[in-house]
């Protein structure tokens, strides 16, 4: 076996043997090609999805007017676009959590990755603007609902959960793109001293980055306190969104549990949108040189275990409140489980943990180009049917309780989508994409500097009879 | 058939490799040479064959037997003395849940247990040619294992290649 | 993992079998002391075995005391042991290698020491095989018996749980354990303790098929030990939680309430026993100030993840607004003597050692590790305390007055002695096995390297 990379000048082309390929972080060494693919022109395949999207996105706020026009009154009217709502906050936001926890962690495999993970934070813009008129459809406190905000008539306003939600979410938002900024200024910077026609974009957005070690410093500082505080919004904007805006619009669900679950719910449909984004940029997008089999066998082991959480969060709420067998306890279980929403139920448990678990425990699936893709879709679906599950019933609930029972005297049917909800829908979905489509134009989605700074890390080196992969951890 | 083994200790990983392709290439075959080494080394750093298990089978036959022990636990003895408790019913599914779950896991884990000293071939009850030396102080044994015609070459060919000592055993 | 010091095989077999070899000069004195205290504790049971439970102050309405908060408290214990150990192997973090080992001990000899305490808490502990569904030709007819466990009751899924994870728990040491024993077997001179050592080698001889399995098998059985892991807890969680009876116990958070806040007591007594490790046999080449900074920074994310649990538990407890929930949360925070316990709780458990964790140089340092460690400990044990009696002594539907509940001689007795027994266990362990694995240590030394960028040195591992 010849190496014609030598690791001493790191000069030369790296050529794996066939038996460490899949270790590698890719073939070539991240250089003017990674450059040049950023700055060509995009296929027509790139213009057809923009424009697809956009189309999409106009016709889903299109949706969201007609439902305006049509008033705030009759919650269950909402049901179908707070699903719609929460599921962008489930999903597209919660990929960035990747790059954040390895960057944390030090992991090397996700570097190729890691860049195409922080930039769904623009997702949550569109996230923002469908939030913005459930603030209207969510009651106020005056009508006796239970809340976790202190409520005293006539002192504190009735509002609080509408304001602490919002507050908490634009803060989530802001630390997000903070995070993609910050992460992508060297190589804007490096954009900057290479391209020719859009030098004074990235001038402004590097901000004056030279690459000194006080920058570099500050880069790790500010990437990892960022990171942290990103983890911590994204638990308590779950918490504001699953408790306010879904739990005390079902009276009597009193489970501690939910908003834990659905935070962790936003991470593994994070990997899950993930997992596409890198496959789309595999297959796709030009760059099967730099995202190798590792990446994927990273994400579907990282998918898998979340995968199994997922399931012990469930069991463990279900456990609780099945055995509880209280009037209240039992109504949610109704509602949520196996009442009417039963199909809904086994679709969900279905595609987000039966599908999974018996894929991915197979290394040849996990260790594959196709199968996590796919495995990833199955997910997806079944975190909306799960969004759905919880919020349309929640939002279709008539109150009124049997007298004799204590329970409630009708369970809502399962909710149909009308012709508008599905244009919202569409638009929930490819106004995100839309957003990271055009926000892709300028920031490079794999990321120079890491892998740059990779190949002094990384190399291959004889060892004895054989040839070992040598990593390693500067700080 | 009446196999006889000799035992090489050297220091150098590097003779190792050469030593052994050097009798690869005069007709031994993989099955007859065997490196051992007091710590791991990375695969394929004397160039020996690289062993093949199949321990990842084990759990999933573990899984299946301790699911069906679970069944038979829970089933019977719920069934053998049918008294509902709690308000829950006979055969409900959650309780049920807990006890499939353990024992699924346990006896994956003890499968897979018999799974890797099988795999291990261990117990082995003779050690045949062995030298304490391998696991305290670092040599790196080297055991050529062939009928009793061919040993003596073997050896010649341990000694030439620098082997500090060299022993015999049987098989 | 910055600082190293590259050590030959022969040093590192010498190093680390030293005691095993011979016992070190504390060893005796200190097993003697130990054992004192174990008798005293055993003693006292002996008392309660005759005069039955009267001799514990556990008694209507609060039946759970001091041996069920010791059991929570030690099944909290070992649960970071085989975490650590098993989530460091999947993650193939290098800094593994010289805490394994004790981190997988300390899981043993607590799970042991938490069964104990059921045994000290049934009034007949010699019927305990009640609760395995063997038939009478196993297990002899016993007419008073009559019926099967019933698999419905959380009190059946503990003992398979905690059985499942302790068997577990000793074929996954065992395991990793083959390679040493077989390198003690070849050190060892005396007789008697050569042949125990062969037998238990099973002929291991370190070819490239055993290493290859030793490799594969740890990581194999730490992700099916991860699951074992996470259930038991869960389903000591169960325990309290299905109920309804008692107001602050039927929470939907409390499965991973219990296992957070054990990953936090576990991995502090983990720090805590490789300072002590680190002092007995002065190990300060296998175990550096490293180890205890990745722990100290672990320890943070894990504390913290834990109060927000704590947080949801209380304010889910609150939100439903129903009064006798309100008083038993007013009792826990304004009324003597808990809330004493309740400030001391907070400050041991979260805020005095996450705060001194922030600073680097307290994290680097093992003496500072070992008091915040302890402290941490002190305050889940407390913690437990606090889940269990406060909620048990006010007056419910069920049980008709109001109680109250301090442990009695007997019942202090026997909780010294799990301490006791555990350290005991772990220092004995220690004189028989090599506490941190050589042929690991070795490996570790074999996979390092060294990338020189510039002037600067940067440490490497190889990967496979």
């Amino acid at each position: 076996m010849k190496l014609e990379y030598d690791s001493k000048t790191r000069k030369g082309k790296l050529i794996y043997p066939e038996k460490v390929i899949e270790r590698s972080l890719g073939k070539v060494p991240p250089s003017k090609d990674l450059i040049d693919k950023h700055l060509h022109k995009r296929g027509g395949m790139f213009r057809i999805s923009l424009m697809l999207t956009a189309i999409f996105s106009v016709i889903g706020i299109l949706g969201t007017i007609l439902k305006v026009i049509n008033g705030f009154d009759n919650l269950s009217d909402w049901s179908v676009y707070v699903t719609a709502c929460v599921f962008i906050f489930t999903t597209f936001m919660g990929a960035p959590m990747l790059s954040m926890a390895t960057k944390v962690a030090r992991g090397n495999w996700s570097r190729p990755v890691s860049r195409l993970s922080e930039i769904f934070c623009i997702s949550g813009i569109a996230g923002l603007l469908m939030f913005l008129p459930i603030l209207w459809v969510l009651p106020s406190l005056e009508d006796g609902r239970n809340t976790l905000w202190f409520y005293d008539p006539g002192k504190v306003p009735a509002y609080s959960p509408h304001i602490w939600t919002t507050i908490v979410m634009i803060a989530f938002i802001l630390t997000a793109l903070a995070l993609l900024w910050i992460n992508a200024r060297p190589d804007f910077a490096i954009l900057r001293d290479n391209s020719k026609g859009k030098n004074k974009i990235y001038s402004f957005l590097s901000w004056g980055w030279v690459g000194s070690t006080k920058q570099w410093n500050s880069l790790r500082q500010r990437v990892s306190i960022l990171g942290i505080f990103y983890f911590m919004l994204l638990i308590t904007v779950h918490f504001c969104l699953a408790s306010d805006f879904l739990m005390t619009l079902l009276p009597g669900w009193i489970d501690s549990l939910y908003p834990v679950t659905q935070a962790h719910n936003a991470i593994q449909g994070g990997v899950a949108v993930l997992i596409i984004a890198v496959f789309i940029a595999w297959k796709w997008g030009g760059y099967k040189q730099y995202i190798g089999l590792d990446q994927f066998w990273g994400l579907g082991k990282l998918l898998f275990g979340i995968s199994l959480l997922w399931v012990w969060f469930f069991i463990s709420s279900l456990m609780v409140l099945w055995y509880g067998k209280k009037p209240n306890e039992r109504d949610v279980l109704q509602i949520l489980m196996f009442g009417k929403y039963l199909p809904v139920f086994l679709g969900t448990i279905f595609f987000v943990f039966i599908i999974p678990f018996t894929l991915l425990i197979l290394n040849n699936v996990r260790k594959s180009f196709y199968g996590p893709p796919i495995i990833a879709i199955s997910v997806l679906i079944g975190n909306f049917l799960d969004r759905f599950r919880h919020y349309s019933s929640a939002y279709s609930l008539d109150r009124t309780i049997d007298e004799n029972t204590h329970r409630f005297a009708n369970l809502p049917e399962i909710y149909v989508p009308s012709i508008v909800d599905i244009m919202v829908l569409l638009g929930a979905i490819s106004l995100p994409i839309f957003l990271i489509l055009i926000i892709s134009k300028y920031v490079p989605i794999i990321s120079l500097w890491e892998n740059r700074e990779y190949i002094l890390y990384g190399s291959h080196e004889k060892y004895h009879h054989t040839e070992v992969l040598v990593e390693g951890k500067p700080y | 058939m009446a196999n006889k083994s000799v035992l090489g200790l050297f220091v150098d990983e590097n003779v190792v490799g050469d030593t052994l392709s050097s009798l690869r290439k005069s007709g031994y075959k993989d099955n007859e040479l065997e490196v051992m080494t007091g710590s791991p080394y990375p695969e394929g750093t004397f160039g020996e064959a690289e062993p093949h298990h199949k321990l990842f089978r084990y759990p999933i036959f573990g899984a299946v037997i301790g699911f069906t022990v679970a069944l038979i636990i829970t089933v019977g003895t719920q069934l053998a003395y049918p008294l509902v408790t709690g308000g829950k019913p006979i055969l409900s599914i959650p309780p049920m849940l807990v006890i499939f779950y353990e024992m699924t896991l346990l006896f994956s884990v003890i499968v897979t247990i018999l799974g890797a000293l099988f795999e291990s071939r261990l117990p082995r009850i003779f050690m045949g040619a062995y030298d304490e030396r391998i696991m305290t102080e670092g040599y790196i044994g080297l055991v050529v294992t062939v009928s009793e015609s061919r040993i003596k070459k073997a050896e010649d060919t341990l000694k030439k290649f620098g082997a500090e000592s060299t022993k015999r055993g049987w098989e | 993992m910055q600082e190293h010091t590259q050590l030959s095989d022969k040093e590192i077999t010498d190093d680390l079998l030293s005691p095993v070899i011979r016992s070190p000069k504390w060893f005796w004195m200190t097993i003697g002391s130990l054992g004192l205290i174990m008798l005293l504790g055993l003693s006292g049971y002996v008392w309660e075995l005759y005069s039955g439970l009267g001799v514990t102050n556990v008694k209507r309405p609060v039946y759970w005391g001091a041996y069920i908060t010791n059991f929570v408290f030690w099944i909290g214990i070992s649960h970071a042991g085989i975490m650590v150990s098993a989530i460091l192997r999947l993650t193939q973090a290098e800094w593994r290698r010289s805490i394994t080992r004790a981190a997988e001990v300390l899981t043993l000899f607590s799970l042991i020491a938490a069964l104990s305490n059921i045994l000290f808490h049934v009034g007949r502990p010699w019927r305990i095989y009640w609760i395995t569904p063997l038939p009478p030709v196993v297990i002899g007819y016993d007419f008073a018996r009559g019926i099967w466990p019933n698999i419905r009751s959380p009190f059946v899924w503990d003992p398979v749980a905690v059985g499942t994870y302790l068997l577990s728990t000793i074929l996954f040491i065992y395991t990793c354990l083959l390679p040493d024993i077989a390198l003690v077997r070849d050190k060892v001179k005396s007789k008697i303790p050569k042949i125990i050592y062969s037998v238990l080698a099973l002929g291991f001889r370190g070819t490239p098929r055993q290493w290859k399995i030793q490799a594969t098998a740890p990581i194999l059985l730490s992700a099916l030990v991860l699951p074992i892991f996470v259930s038991v807890h869960s389903i000591v969680s169960w325990d309290f939680a299905v109920s309804i009876a008692v107001e602050g116990w039927h929470s939907t958070i409390f499965a991973p309430y219990f296992i957070i806040g054990a990953i936090h007591s576990g991995v502090s007594a983990v720090a805590c026993l490789m300072a002590g490790l680190l002092w007995l046999y002065k190990l300060d080449k296998y175990i550096k100030p490293d180890h205890f900074d990745a722990i100290g920074r672990l320890l943070v994310i894990v504390a913290t993840i834990w109060l927000f649990t704590l947080f949801l538990e209380w304010i889910f407890a609150l939100y439903p607004l129903e009064d006798p929930e309100i008083a038993l949360r007013n009792m826990q925070v304004f009324q003597s003597p808990w809330n004493y316990l309740f400030i001391l709780f907070l400050f041991t458990a979260y805020i005095i050692p996450v705060s001194a964790w922030l600073f680097k140089n307290i994290r680097r340092s093992a003496k500072w590790m070992f008091f915040t460690t302890i402290l941490v400990n002190v305050g889940m044990w407390l913690e437990r305390f606090l889940i269990i009696i406060p909620g048990l002594s006010r007056r419910t539907e069920l049980s008709f007055n109001w109680g109250s509940y301090s442990p009695s001689l007997v019942e202090m007795g026997l909780v010294a002695f799990t301490f006791a027994f555990v350290i005991c266990g772990i220092l004995v362990f220690a004189r028989i096995f090599p506490i941190i694995p050589p042929f690991d240590v070795k490996e570790g030394m074999r996979f390092r390297h060294i990338i020189k960028i510039g002037k600067r040195n940067i440490s490497a591992v190889v990967r496979e």
